[in-house]
């Protein structure tokens, strides 16, 4: 009786082979997700950091806006610094940079400013660099 | 063995079905997380790439209200430079000249909507990928200004109006879009208050102002107070060289004064202690000559002529031997204090102006007789008759000499009373007269002996009284007046302009209100102490003090409304002119410094109370005038600003003013 209770070797080798047929694109499945999660995850924060920047440099007096060359946020002078603004330091893995430039606008109107702020990031996963770049035009005058 | 036994049949196969069971869970969970995952990574793409078009589309409605501040800031510019609009108007703000401007460059609102493609470098090298933005400008739900407000006698302005602003920015690529608006109420005003603007003084009514107040003389250091000198535009000497025509036209381009009340304003021409400064001005400072008569015995003696010549009143007329104590036995009060109010400027600033209301000028007449080889002049006293026919004249004159005198007036005090000096009362608007050649040298022209073909020309364009055409040198004292402007446009008819007292149709022109006068202090940007004023009409709900300096930049004129009182204790300055009227609707203006004033000050509900020294540049409207004195003295000046002028077309439209203001409602499409 007893030698009747266990499994046969067939079954072994089938379940085998089946487990081994869907283990790896399981395991992809999985993966993958996670990958889309993190990289969901790292845009969002890269967003929120690139968002609220803009937003609080536009806050600023218009006077305070000047030409800046591409400076890491924790590089930049002190009216353009997020702490001077109130807002986040970038998270570990993150870099934020800021660029201003005078764009050319044609006579009668106000001098105006474009600002970059240029977010990048490790993406650890895959040795890339993720990057998200927001824009916004301003005249140098308030309304 | 019975392998086909039940125990062994339940049993057979068992792991494949637990495998399957559990890969199946595993992929529907590895399937599911799968889609979460690229699900959430979507609409984290999709926001982000939204959080993009965002900043594009308000980036697009960020440089629309900059072009719009700039295209409002050049319209409202005055500078001539800055006309033909149309044609000087900036490459940046051209398009936006239509939404405001009809085909002859004058403001219209109308219900307009413009596409416009932001001109400046969305794409760049640095950023290929930007979106493209497009904004569109649309002027809407456009009402007069003055709906459901009217009053006697003024014509209110229609094109006067409020509407909608409303932007729309749009930043599309090539999977989204995103449109940011903005809508703000804006105003198409006037600045100018109205038909006051067209008068240097305006006053209601006399109230307790005392008409004659200086104490005057030859000696500036014995007048108690220099006297209110009003000046209506630039300094016209009264030389007879104008034609009737120009000097209709003149005084029409003028500064007017209006002076209410049934009762006649009565002056007498000022001496200003000797000083040109102060003296009443529009009398010719000429003495005049003219042979004597062949009638006269004493036209035999060639050494003889007689002069004239027309001074203020003042004591000395009495009592000084340089003017033969020829004013003798006039009564003393009657030459001891002169005019309050220069109308006519002073002798050194002469300044011809019309005046609407029963005004009229006392002045001395001295009259005598020149002796060519002894240089000397004897004026001829006033008398009454029994002192004629006696021989007790003032000035000590000898009987001989009264004898000789009478003899050539035939001792007929009809032919001497002509001759004689004395105080002579004219209409205020005959002084006019004194600007046209007439042909001849009078000093005093009667309005009766000039042709009806010159009393044409001596039409007023702008006003006409009681249905009938003003002339410039006539007494106007009708209850009704017409004001057109230079193109015939009626502003005002049918009613006395004494009767306009409520201004409420003012305060229908605001766009911003203040609760106190506290809070619209603090509201004003300040640079070193000095206040900036905002521009456009603004109304404070109760009174006003004004204890800093307040500064209007060119463009930023407008009208100051206050419920009740208002206090100025500080200088207020303008920029080339730009017409600012402070305006109390209630219990009137007292100012409190001697600093310039350069503004408009209207209180016709209440009393303008000036003090001992001041000097207005614009013009004054008050139910009545209350003249402080004080301890020492100043000038006492008002300036006509002929931009406050609405009869004159031209300057009138230059005073629309587009105030596109905010605040700005934004909200995300």
């Amino acid at each position: 009786m007893s030698t009747r209770r266990g499994l046969s070797l067939i079954e072994i080798v089938l379940g085998m082979a089946i487990l081994a047929t869907f283990a790896g694109p399981l395991a992809y499945l999985f993966i993958s997700s996670n990958r889309s999660r993190v990289s969901a995850r790292d845009m969002s924060v890269a967003m929120n950091l690139s968002n609220c920047y803009l937003s609080a440099l536009k806050d600023l007096p218009r006077s305070s806006l000047g030409v800046l060359a591409p400076t890491l946020d924790s590089a930049v002078s002190s009216d353009f610094s997020p702490h001077h603004l109130e807002i986040p330091d970038s998270p570990e893995r993150f870099t934020r940079e800021l660029e201003i430039r005078e764009i050319p606008v044609p006579e009668g109107l106000s001098k105006a400013y474009r600002m970059i702020v240029k977010v990048n990031w490790d993406r650890g996963s895959d040795r890339k660099k993720g990057e998200f770049i927001l824009e916004s035009i301003l005249p140098s005058e308030p309304w | 063995m019975d392998l086909r036994g039940g125990n062994y049949k339940a049993r057979r196969g068992f792991l494949i079905p637990v495998i399957l069971v559990v890969l199946s869970i595993l992929v529907v969970l590895g399937f599911t997380l799968h889609q979460m995952s690229q699900h959430q990574l979507k609409q984290v793409s999709h926001a982000a790439r939204r959080e993009v078009l965002y900043h594009w589309a308000s980036s697009g409605l960020d440089l629309t209200l900059d072009a719009l501040k700039k295209t409002a800031d050049f319209l409202n510019d005055t500078d001539s430079s800055t006309r033909p609009k149309r044609l000087k108007a900036a490459e940046g703000i051209q398009p936006f000249l239509d939404l405001f401007l009809d085909p002859q460059g004058d403001f219209e609102i109308s219900e307009e909507k413009l596409e416009w493609i932001p001109p400046v470098p969305i794409k760049d090298a640095y950023s290929e990928s930007a979106p493209s933005v497009k904004v569109q400008i649309e002027l809407r739900g456009i009402r007069p200004v003055y709906a459901g407000l009217s009053g006697p006698g003024l014509k209110l302005d229609e094109s006067e109006c409020r509407f909608w602003i409303h932007i729309r920015s749009e930043a599309s690529d090539l999977l989204s879009k995103i449109s940011v608006s903005g809508f703000s109420v804006s105003m198409l005003v006037q600045i100018q208050p109205s038909i006051l603007g067209k008068f240097v003084l305006l006053l209601r009514t006399k109230g307790g102002l005392n008409l004659n107040s200086i104490t005057d003389s030859t000696e500036l250091t014995n007048l108690n107070a220099y006297p209110v000198s009003v000046f209506s535009g630039d300094s016209i000497p009264p030389d007879n060289s104008m034609t009737m025509t120009s000097a209709a036209e003149l005084l029409d381009s003028r500064g007017w004064i209006f002076l209410g009340g049934a009762d006649p304003w009565n002056f007498r021409l000022g001496n200003g202690g000797g000083e040109d400064s102060f003296a009443s001005g529009m009398i010719p400072g000429a003495i005049f000559h003219s042979s004597i008569p062949p009638d006269e015995p004493l036209h035999t003696e060639p050494e003889l002529s007689y002069v004239w010549s027309l001074r203020g009143v003042f004591p000395e007329l009495g009592s000084s031997n340089q003017f033969s104590k020829s004013f003798d036995r006039v009564p003393a009060s009657q030459l001891k204090h002169s005019t309050t109010l220069n109308l006519q400027g002073t002798q050194a600033q002469p300044s011809p102006t019309l005046v609407l209301g029963s005004t009229l000028l006392n002045y001395a007449l001295l009259q005598g007789i020149h002796n060519e080889n002894t240089g000397k002049t004897f004026y001829l006293p006033w008398l009454t008759e029994p002192e004629f026919m006696g021989t007790d004249w003032p000035a000590g004159g000898a009987v001989a000499l009264v004898q000789y005198l009478k003899g050539n007036y035939l001792n007929n005090y009809s032919n001497y009373k002509r001759r004689m000096s004395g105080i002579e009362v004219q209409e205020i608007n005959e002084r006019n007269l004194s600007l046209v050649d007439l042909g001849s040298s009078k000093s005093v022209v009667d309005p009766a002996t000039i042709s009806p073909v010159s009393i044409k020309d001596a039409e007023s364009v702008r006003l006409s009284a009681a249905g009938f055409p003003v002339h410039f040198f006539e007494k106007i004292h009708s209850t009704t007046h017409k004001v057109a402007n230079d193109r015939g446009e009626v502003m005002w008819e049918g009613s006395n302009l004494g009767s306009l007292s409520d201004l409420q149709f003012l305060s229908a022109r605001a766009r911003m209100i203040f609760p106190d006068g506290p809070t619209f202090i603090n509201s004003m940007e300040s640079t070193g102490g000095v206040l900036k004023f905002p521009g456009g009409i603004l109304w404070v709900r109760s009174d006003l003090e004004l204890n800093r300096e307040l500064l209007v930049e060119p463009g930023k004129g407008g009208i100051l409304i206050v419920d009740s009182g208002i206090k100025i204790k500080n200088s207020i300055q303008t920029s080339g002119g730009e017409p600012l009227s402070l305006v109390s609707l209630g219990e009137g203006i007292r100012v409190q410094t001697a600093q310039e004033l350069q503004c408009g000050l209207i209180a016709l509900q209440g009393a303008m109370s000036l003090p001992p020294a001041f000097t207005i540049r614009g013009m004054l409207a008050a139910r009545e005038l209350e003249l402080r004195s004080g301890s020492g003295s100043g000038n006492r000046e008002i300036y006509y600003n002929d931009r406050f002028d609405p009869t004159d077309s031209t300057n009138y439209k230059n005073h629309f003013r587009l105030l596109v203001s905010g605040p700005w409602h934004r909200f995300v499409e």
